[in-house]
Order: C-alpha cells, then structure tokens, then sequence
C-alpha cells in the first residue's frame, strides 16, 4: 500500500512507559483518582499545543489488577475502568495519545512536559521511571 | 475461521466493543483470538484486552493498513496455524482504513469462513471529525458492512437522530445500528448481523 493513512489522516502518535511507585500502600479508588490528575495533566499541555482531535489513552497493571483511562474529548473528562482489589504499591503505566493536526514530536513534549507538570503538583511520595527506550532520556521524582 | 474487523476513527470506543464482541462470542463456546494495532509503539489497547483475559496479538509501530501491511497477513497465517480460532477479531489504529484491511485479508491466503466489518461512528464527536477532516472521516466508512453509532448514551434522543441522519446521507443505503459499547445497548444486534457460522 503506497499511500499512509497516517499521513492521510494528517495525524501523529507516540506514547510512553514508566515504572511507578508508591512510598506507602494505595487503593485502587485513590490510584485512580491520582492516575486521572496524570492524564488531565497531559490533557492540558497537549490543548495548550492545538484542539485535540484523537484519542489520549492509558493503562496502569499490576499483581492486584488494572485500571484504565481515556480521553476523547475536554468536555467530557476522561472515562476509566477498573479492577483492581487490595493495596498497591507498584505497577506500569502506559500513556499513548494520536491526534489529528499534531506531530509525533509535539505529542510526545506534551506527554513528556504534562508528566513533568503532574509530579511537580503531586503532594505525595511517587516514583516515576521511565521503561525501554525512554529509561535514560527521562527520570523523576515527586516528594512535593 | 470468521474474521471481524471493528474499525472506526480514533477514540471511537472501538476496544470497548472488542471487549463486549470478544466476551460474547467466547461464552457462546467459540475460541476467539484478538489482533489489536497500535500506531505507536506503546501498546494500550493490547494490555487492556489482555487484562480483560481476551487471547489477545498485538502489532505496534505502523499501521496494518499501509506500513505493516504483510505483518496483518503473516499474523493472521500464524494466528490459523498455532491457534486455530474460530473467530479472529481485528482492531485496527483509529488512523486506518478498514477497506484496505479487508483488501489485505482477502490476500493473506487465510481462506476465512467468512468475514465482517464493523466501523464506529463517535456520534458525540461526528461533526467536529467531519469539520477536521470530512474526506478521511468518510474513507473510514467504505468498506463497513454495519456502521456503530456508538456513544448514543451521551447525547441526547434528538442528537442521535441528527447523527444518524447525517450518516444516511452520507453513505446511502448503510446499515446504521445506534450502540452504546460501553453500556451495551445495541451490542445484541450488532452480533446478529455478523451471522457467524
């Protein structure tokens, strides 16, 4: 097929891996509401770059489950699943977002600086590190 | 082997209905296998099929639909081969068009029972996707033997009828059924049109 339906569509993707970790134990209700601070995070820096028209997605798994989150559109927050059960204190969080009207590089300083910004505002202990090729290009801590 | 694609624009809640098709078919005794697509290279929807215990193959970094194009044909030979599914659902990216897909499929020598393709319409979102992009938002519908108007349950009666108005008018002749994925209205009929063997 000769011809790119990405560049087509006039889209562009990226997405990011991080290890996270608690200092104390938390349940899936607080996990999730401090997962939804991470993604409006992100949210916020993308529209700063131009109107989203996409998808931004995640997931965050661990031992004790899963819990999902997506946005489509500002109006209308983000929409999450979960099942989780017990305490957690670790886990892997995928953030993915494809927009229409944006770059591959501009999504990705909109991940990346929409991180920056949620671990600057956090008033808990949490430790994010980046997984696979981003390992060395990005590590940080929040203890604010 | 069935095939199933469900396609549709970016956050049309395509993996919703995946989770509700893939469940449905399963319980009904049917071994299903997933093939999800993602255009990046961070896998979400895979993980999230996963966790829903859905046999689920993803392939990242490219679109089945152009770039890994023989990459959908060797997975669904290996997919037959090892796995032997009666029922191979397809998701593709939110950016693919599910015309080719089916054109990809016919040529990967699978020789399926039979195949269909669903593509969602996010009915919230349809006018703002057809003022950004109408030309790809309506090369996303050719090919659909049944379009999804998902998302029903966040607008209002009257949005839905103008919604699907506009769909009619756009692909005369379209089999349109109203879906909530994530509630499950109209899922039922949804899987009464795939009439698997």
């Amino acid at each position: 097929m000769s011809e790119d339906s990405k560049e087509m569509a006039g889209g562009g993707s990226s997405g990011m891996t991080w290890d996270v970790r608690f200092s104390d134990p938390v349940d899936g209700a607080y996990l999730e509401k401090v997962l939804n601070a991470w993604i409006m995070c992100v949210a916020d820096s993308l529209a700063r770059e131009g109107r989203m028209m996409g998808h931004l997605k995640s997931v965050f798994r661990c031992d004790r489950g899963w819990i999902s989150l997506n946005l489509v559109d500002l109006r209308l927050g983000t929409d999450s699943r979960r099942s989780l059960e017990g305490q957690v204190t670790a886990g892997r969080m995928k953030i993915m977002a494809a927009l229409l009207g944006f770059d591959d590089m501009t999504i990705r300083r909109g991940i990346e600086e929409g991180t920056e910004r949620f671990v600057r505002d956090r008033s808990g202990p949490l430790e994010l590190r980046p997984v696979g090729r981003d390992e060395k290009m990005m590590s940080m801590e929040g203890t604010l | 082997m069935f095939i199933i694609q469900v396609g549709g624009f970016l956050g049309s809640g395509k993996t919703t209905l995946m989770i509700r098709l893939g469940k449905a078919i399963g319980a009904a005794g049917r071994k299903v296998v997933i093939i999800v697509n993602e255009v990046g290279e961070v896998g979400v929807d895979g993980d999230v099929l996963e966790a829903n215990k859905l046999r689920t193959v993803e392939i990242t970094e490219g679109c089945i639909c152009c770039s890994l194009s023989g990459t959908l044909q060797s997975t669904l030979r290996t997919v037959k081969k090892e796995l032997s599914p009666d029922v191979v659902l397809i998701e593709p990216t939110g950016l693919a068009l599910p015309k080719r897909i089916n054109q990809i499929v016919r040529t990967s020598m699978v020789e399926p029972e039979g195949s269909f393709t669903v593509v969602l319409v996010d009915s919230f979102r349809i006018g703002d996707l057809i003022e950004a992009n109408g030309t790809f938002f309506l090369r996303q519908l050719e090919g659909s033997d049944l379009i999804g108007l998902n998302k029903v349950d966040i607008i209002s009666d009257e949005d839905v009828e103008t919604a699907e108005s506009r769909l009619q008018d756009l692909v005369p002749g379209a089999m349109i059924v109203r879906l909530s994925a994530k509630t499950g209205e109209g899922v039922d009929a949804v899987l009464a049109s795939l009439r698997l063997p």
